[in-house]
């Protein structure tokens, strides 16, 4: 029972950083129904950037604000400079721009940090407070990032001007436009946002994984199945499909399959869902009267 | 004579190959209520989105003394020019009260936001009881009092209305048209497109007939209603037995 406990702590643990990818899929996908699929490798390159300058010294709070907000000024740009241009283009044509991207950046981090694994300073105290002995320091510090980070999204989008501007934009971009809304401006951000989002996760998870160039695939992976679970389209049924696909995978991992098998998980929710259940567990209920 | 709040000088219109609206011209005069008339497809939904720059252009577009065809919707907007468009644009997402807030999204002035709230509250009480209701729940007839309201609340110097009598019942239709003369009377400038003319030409003190993307009479609304064309043809009056 006690290593039952464990591996859902566990599972809850990795599961918020699961969750904070399909949050930021999630932001992007509501705005523009693109599936970013590069927000993986851009969180990966974010989180060399980030190491970088913690072993230059800057202290890792600092470094990690300095991170969030270089990751916000590339997301704003690649959504000025690429994803704007693919507006009046074909899906598929998207899609294949955000493979592209994903490509390029996972060369980038290869080609400027080096394929080397390397390891990633934890910023939380060494010893667990409380005497908590269920979780590591990492995985409580972790998880109390991912729900301060929660609360701050939340709080953007729900008390906020900026906040409304992007819900409206991504709801009803014409109905937006005619209130003098600057949508495009707004989508931007909103690619902006989701990147700063992705690094969080990224920084968050290196020092779990270790840091090399495709660190952020198995994670991208799990997330995609978090936002899927959740329902793509509902940023709070991403977050409690992230710790859902967090817990079954520490589950099924130490039961089931094994820790070879474990991604299997991922890709088994991702098939299941689209089968059965394709708005996900939380997937757009909004009622249409006409 | 003072220079009109909004002129249009000979405005066409294209999707695409296909052009829609020719040559249109006319002007809306400040405090003034005026309905374009014209049965579907005659390029009236068209004349609006050309306002507002959303569809390509030609000729010259004047609001308020400038010059706004080329610039951007959002632009227009921020000028004081409201539409309520076509199939009432609800944020359906969001609640009553988020979709009247992105109405005044240009605005900073907090304070008076929150009385512009307040009246609109006041003029459409069945929203105010719906305040935090997802706005994609509401009836037909509220979602365009809803889009009414969100428009009110740019504070526009000139509203455009697309059809709101679209769908709805004829007691809504009648309790919709009640208001917009309420709003009317408070001084707000109207460029108003409907297909049931009866109503519309009640409302309105000028009006144009649009066919095929050409305006082929206009005038006073008395001067419409007497006009046995248009009797004919929108009012459903002397048709031929």
């Amino acid at each position: 029972m006690e290593v039952f406990f464990r591996q859902i702590c566990a599972g809850l643990a990795t599961g918020g950083i699961y969750a904070i990818v399909a949050l930021a899929l999630v932001m992007i996908y509501k705005a523009t129904r693109h599936v970013n699929f590069a927000i993986g490798e851009m969180a990966t390159l974010s989180t060399f950037v980030a190491i970088t300058m913690i072993d230059h010294r800057v202290p890792y709070w600092l470094a990690f604000v300095a991170t969030l907000l270089l990751s916000f000024v590339a997301g704003l740009t690649i959504e000025r400079l690429v994803i704007r241009r693919m507006e009046a283009a074909s899906h598929a044509a998207a899609v294949i721009v955000i493979i592209g991207l994903l490509l390029i950046f996972n060369s980038l981090s290869s080609w400027i940090f080096g394929a080397t694994i390397r390891t990633f300073p934890s910023p939380f105290p060494s010893r667990t407070p409380f005497g908590i002995t269920w979780l590591s320091s990492h995985q409580l510090g972790a998880l109390a990032t991912t729900l301060a980070l929660m609360g701050a999204v939340w709080l953007l989008f729900h008390r906020t001007s900026l906040g409304l501007a992007l819900r409206a934009t991504a709801d009803n971009a014409l109905s937006s436009r005619l209130a003098g809304v600057r949508v495009g401006r707004m989508l931007a951000i909103g690619w902006g946002l989701s990147s700063a989002i992705g690094a969080v996760a990224g920084m968050m998870i290196a020092p779990i994984l270790y840091l090399e160039p495709n660190m952020m695939a198995p994670v991208l992976l799990y997330g995609f199945a978090a936002a899927l679970l959740g329902g793509i389209d509902n940023p709070a049924g991403a977050v409690v499909g992230g710790f859902l696909v967090g817990v079954m995978e520490a589950i099924t991992g130490a039961y089931i399959v094994g820790s070879e098998l474990k991604q299997t998980v991922a890709l088994i929710v991702i098939v299941l869902v689209l089968m059965f259940r394709p708005a996900g567990l939380f997937g757009q209920k909004i009622v249409m009267r006409v | 004579m003072t220079e009109p709040l909004l002129e249009l000088r000979n405005v066409g219109a294209s999707y695409g190959a296909r052009s829609v609206l020719h040559d249109i011209s006319f002007t809306v005069g400040e405090g003034r209520v005026s309905t374009l008339l014209g049965a579907n497809g005659a390029g009236k939904t068209t004349t609006l989105r050309a306002i507002c720059g959303l569809v390509r252009t030609s000729g010259e577009v004047w609001f308020g003394g400038k010059r706004i065809d080329e610039r951007q919707t959002e632009d227009i907007a921020r000028q004081g020019l409201a539409q309520v468009p076509e199939g009432r644009g609800t944020l359906t997402g969001l609640s009553v009260e988020e979709n009247l807030r992105v109405g005044a999204a240009t605005r900073k002035d907090k304070a008076s936001v929150a009385s512009d709230l307040s009246h609109v509250y006041t003029l459409f009480p069945r929203l105010d009881e719906r305040r935090k209701q997802q706005a994609g729940t509401l009836s037909g007839g509220e979602q365009q009092m809803l889009a009414i309201g969100r428009a009110l609340m740019l504070r526009p110097r000139l509203l455009l209305l697309d059809e709101p009598s679209f769908g709805l019942a004829p007691r809504i239709v009648a309790e919709i048209f009640q208001l917009l003369a309420t709003i009317k009377a408070d001084g707000v400038s109207m460029l108003l497109v409907e297909q049931n003319a009866t109503v519309a030409l009640e409302l309105a003190d000028d009006a144009h007939v649009l066919e095929t993307g050409r305006i082929v009479c206009s005038g006073t609304s008395a001067e419409l209603r007497q006009n046995t064309a248009v009797q004919r043809a929108y009012l459903g009056i002397g048709a031929a037995r």
